[in-house]
């Protein structure tokens, strides 16, 4: 029997301890594979579905992959310190380290093309369901199952790199022990946790800096990288130091800890939660990331849905400058809406753009006349034009608009071509009009209107109004009229559909906008949902397999414990708690952590009320969780509670 | 007073070969006994502790430990028999590693809930008459063997049991450090007058008791009473252990 022939019969004939550590590489694999399989596709290359969901997607497999490492990593180290046994033993018989390195560094590569292929098969096997899935949820017709031999190539090169960089690192654990202490294995007593007091300020620091990053004035991509860099890392001192100076903190107060079963369960918790610190730690990123995108994606939705609530026109559509061609698309347009049988009414708003005189920004306004803007004030719901004026201007502002720098109130605004400056009041739009005008609007009187209009750089826009009542008489239907017939026309108009070419003006359909924003929301929570539950899922199963493996040593102990008059319920409580705890703390966490990092980016992009939908994402995972726990909790108890006299 | 009485103790395991591993024990212990269990190994002296520590049931027979029936009682109500009644002291110690020597100590106070302070006192009480009152704060893995024993001791003994149960507390220790665990064992019994039952192979460890009584082969095989002197109670054990056990060779190779 040659050197790896031993390695394979090591690993073949001792399949149930490497059981644990090849399904969670596996599952890596599969989860990696499904996301390429939806990358590579044909129809998603070639564009057919939103760009921001592929590049969600995307991003996720960059995620996935970095867990991966950690997680395959993590997984390794605990598998080989329970085999420390066997390894004193083989150095016993006079293996030499580097023999026990090549053994180590082989099984790895075995186990990890076999996580590889298997990975790869039950992922070929799911990636059907998964299209079938994804493009449910994205609202597109079903995606074709293809060959994916892109995503097979990537994930196999992915995962062949990274089990060789973890098969070296893991070279790294089993080097540098003595035979003794490695046949002694887990026998030898832990030493307390210990946590630095220098780590402990460090991981409240990062914590801190994470949170004020994101409470400065202005939120942008360079704070929300740093809060999220300083995030994470403050998470990770958070379980592994900040939880072990808690615990430290709690046994000082005596008069809670020596009561009841509390001295047994934190005492216990404390070394159970600093040797599952790294996968507690993985657990609360991964749920928050998901938890923050489906919050996110939740939210938005509600703002989608809102603004369809808002829109009282049931398509817009605008005309720039001279609009040549208005009649012509214009008719397409009457055309496509009376075939469907549909009544309409058009109101136009004719705006021209207003520019701040000795502006040093040279900053410009839509301004509407007084007149016009009187048709559509009972439509837009907003404050009525004083109109016995001859030099004010009522400025009205979308909700959420935050317009920096302008001019003062007080003063009057002079505006080029305009003779007269104007007193400008500030209103709020209110939500119909934000949703009609995206930007501030100025009214002002007809006469200063005509002198823009006039002026040299004078920009004008016409914006048609479609009212349609069937429209609006019905409740929004993905599948029914006006997301057909909304989303067909904005097509046309882009010249998607029918050899038309595009259109000059703009079209815009309140039931399109709809649709495709939900779509995407839902491919978004889609992949945050499907991501986390996997990580949960199997990060669950791995904590029930490192109790599982800790299980002899408890079972030890509850089992002198209650030689010693530990009542059953007891025992039960104590160990309950703990589990409960290991699993619910990481959940509580992200959901802190959600609320926290979304809050002020949400605020910023004006959703409101996203209590509501990181409570659900939040909840979503703790039923899981709660599922998880309990089919755990019954398992671990049973056991203890055999060994109870 | 008696604090246990078993009396017409038989175990019976059964299986493929059933073995009797006890046969009609008579045992009494009056209040403040000092009582060794001997015989050799398979004897039935575990056996006989089991049913005694009520964690295995007699096939018949009646144990009575300070007039209760401890075998009449539920789970729950057994293990806080158990906790309130019975001291425990085991060969390998039993101690957690995850709580310093005073909160091992203290453990079974907690779980009965007891007021800080009361605890507090007893805890230093026992510490000083076991002299270990400068280790409360170190962890078990920092302590040496016999103080490892002696925290066990006060653990057991914290609740004021009516019988402390000591199985082979010498078995892992250095012959000083039996010598203080016994020298322990034996002020507690005096001073505090705690009854203690000790199972022992070590004629040493013994020595230090009122009454010895030898088992073998399931059955009450002789009983020896101390008189004065330590040391003739010690060779008085030799003799019978060799007379009933078959030879002294065999066991005058545990340390003397």
């Amino acid at each position: 029997m040659n050197f790896p022939r031993f390695a394979y019969n090591n690993v073949k004939r001792n399949a149930r301890a490497y059981f644990a550590y090849f399904l969670s590489s596996a599952f890596m694999v599969m989860i990696f594979f499904s996301f390429a399989v939806f990358i590579f596709h044909p129809q998603i290359v070639s564009g057919e579905i939103h760009r921001m969901a592929k590049a969600g997607m995307q991003a996720a497999e960059y995620v996935i992959f970095i867990f991966a490492f950690f997680f395959v990593l993590y997984s390794i180290s605990v598998f080989l310190k329970s085999r420390n046994k066997e390894f004193g033993l083989l150095l016993m018989l006079g293996a030499k380290p580097s023999q026990l390195n090549r053994l180590v560094f082989l099984e790895n590569m075995m186990i990890g093309a076999g996580a590889i292929v298997s990975g790869i098969g039950t992922g070929l096997l799911l990636s059907k369901l998964f299209l079938l899935l994804a493009s449910q949820i994205a609202g597109k017709e079903t995606l074709p199952f293809y060959w994916p031999l892109k995503a097979m190539l990537l994930t196999a090169g992915a995962f062949a790199l990274l089990f060789l960089a973890i098969s070296v690192l893991t070279l790294l654990f089993v080097r540098k022990h003595r035979v003794l202490e490695l046949i002694k294995g887990n026998a030898k007593p832990k030493s307390e946790p210990q946590a630095s007091i220098w780590l402990v300020l460090l991981g409240i620091a990062l914590l801190a800096a994470g949170y004020f990053a994101l409470r400065t004035d202005e939120v942008n991509p360079a704070s929300i990288f740093v809060a999220a860099g300083t995030g994470i890392a403050g998470t990770y001192f958070f379980y592994s130091q900040l939880s072990v100076a808690c615990m430290r903190m709690l046994k000082r107060s005596r008069a809670f800890v020596w009561k009841g079963t509390n001295l047994l369960w934190i005492s216990e918790l404390a070394y159970k939660i600093k040797d599952n610190a790294r996968m507690l730690f993985l657990v609360t990123v991964v749920t928050s990331v998901a938890s923050m995108s489906a919050g996110f994606a939740v939210a938005l939705s509600q703002q989608a849905k809102e603004s369809y609530a808002n829109d009282p026109y049931g398509l817009k559509v605008s005309y720039y400058r001279d609009a040549e061609h208005r009649e012509e698309e214009e008719r397409i347009i009457a055309d496509t809406l009376r075939s469907a049988g549909l009544e309409y009414e058009i109101t136009e708003v004719a705006k021209v753009n207003a520019v701040l005189e000795n502006d040093p920004d040279e900053r410009s306004l839509y301004a509407v006349s007084a007149d016009n803007y009187s048709q559509v004030v009972s439509d837009w719901q907003t404050p009525a034009y004083p109109n016995d004026s001859k030099s004010s201007a009522l400025l009205l502002m979308p909700d959420g608009f935050v317009w920096k720098n302008a001019p003062d109130n007080g003063t009057r605004w002079k505006f080029e071509g305009v003779d007269t400056p104007l007193a400008v009041e500030t209103a709020a739009g209110g939500p119909v009009f934000s949703e009609a005008q995206w930007l501030p609007l100025l009214v002002v009187p007809d006469e200063a209107y005509r002198e823009m209009e006039a002026a040299e750089k004078a920009f004008k826009t016409i914006e048609a109004y479609y009212r349609i009542p069937a429209w609006d008489a019905a409740s929004f239907d993905p599948n029914g009229q006006e997301a057909r017939i909304g989303d067909e026309l904005v097509r046309l108009s882009q010249g998607r559909e029918g050899g038309q070419k595009p259109f000059e003006s703009l079209v815009s359909s309140r039931g399109a906008s709809y649709l495709s924003g939900l779509q995407f929301m839902s491919v978004f929570s889609f992949i945050g949902a499907f991501v986390a539950l996997m990580f949960s899922l199997s990060s669950a199963s791995f904590l029930y397999f490192k109790l599982h493996a800790e299980l002899s040593r408890d079972a030890d102990m509850y089992r002198s414990l209650s030689k010693t008059g530990l009542s059953i319920g007891e025992m039960k409580r104590s160990a309950t708690l703990q589990i409960a705890i290991l699993f619910f703390v990481p959940i509580l966490v992200s959901a802190i952590q959600t609320f926290v990092v979304l809050d002020p980016i949400l605020t910023m992009i004006s959703v409101r009320g996203i209590i509501k939908p990181v409570l659900m994402t939040s909840s979503a995972f703790l039923i899981a969780q709660a599922v998880y726990f309990l089919l755990v909790r019954s398992r671990y108890l049973s056991r203890l509670k055999r060994v109870m006299v | 007073m008696n604090i246990l009485e078993a009396r017409n103790l038989n175990k019976v395991y059964s299986g493929k070969v059933s073995t009797q591993a006890l046969t009609d024990i008579h045992l009494t212990i009056a209040q403040g006994e000092f009582v060794g269990i001997m015989g050799p190994s398979g004897s039935g002296k575990t056996t006989l502790l089991n049913m005694v520590s009520t964690i295995d049931t007699p096939s018949s027979g009646t144990v009575k430990i300070n007039g209760q029936d401890p075998y009449a009682m539920k789970r729950n109500e057994l293990a806080k028999f158990r906790r309130r009644e019975l001291g425990f002291v085991f060969q390998d110690f039993n101690l957690l590693d995850t709580l310093t020597v005073a909160e091992n100590i203290v453990l079974p106070l907690t779980l009965d809930n007891m007021k800080l302070k009361e605890m507090d006192e007893r805890l230093h009480r026992i510490a000083n008459r076991l002299g270990i009152a400068e280790i409360l704060n170190s962890r078990t893995y920092e302590i040496s063997g016999g103080q490892r024993q002696r925290t066990a001791i006060a653990r057991a003994v914290i609740t004021n049991p009516s019988i402390l149960l000591a199985d082979e507390p010498t078995g892992a220790l250095d012959s000083n450090a039996s010598r203080i665990v016994m020298e322990s064992l034996e002020s507690l019994n005096g001073r505090e007058r705690t009854t203690v039952m000790l199972v022992t192979h070590d004629p040493q460890a013994a020595s230090y008791c009122h009454r010895i009584v030898f088992i073998k082969d399931g059955r009450l095989a002789a009983e020896i009473h101390r008189g004065e002197s330590r040391q003739a109670f010690f060779q008085k054990i030799i003799d019978t252990l060799s007379f009933w056990g078959g030879n002294a060779h065999e066991l005058s190779s545990i340390r003397v």
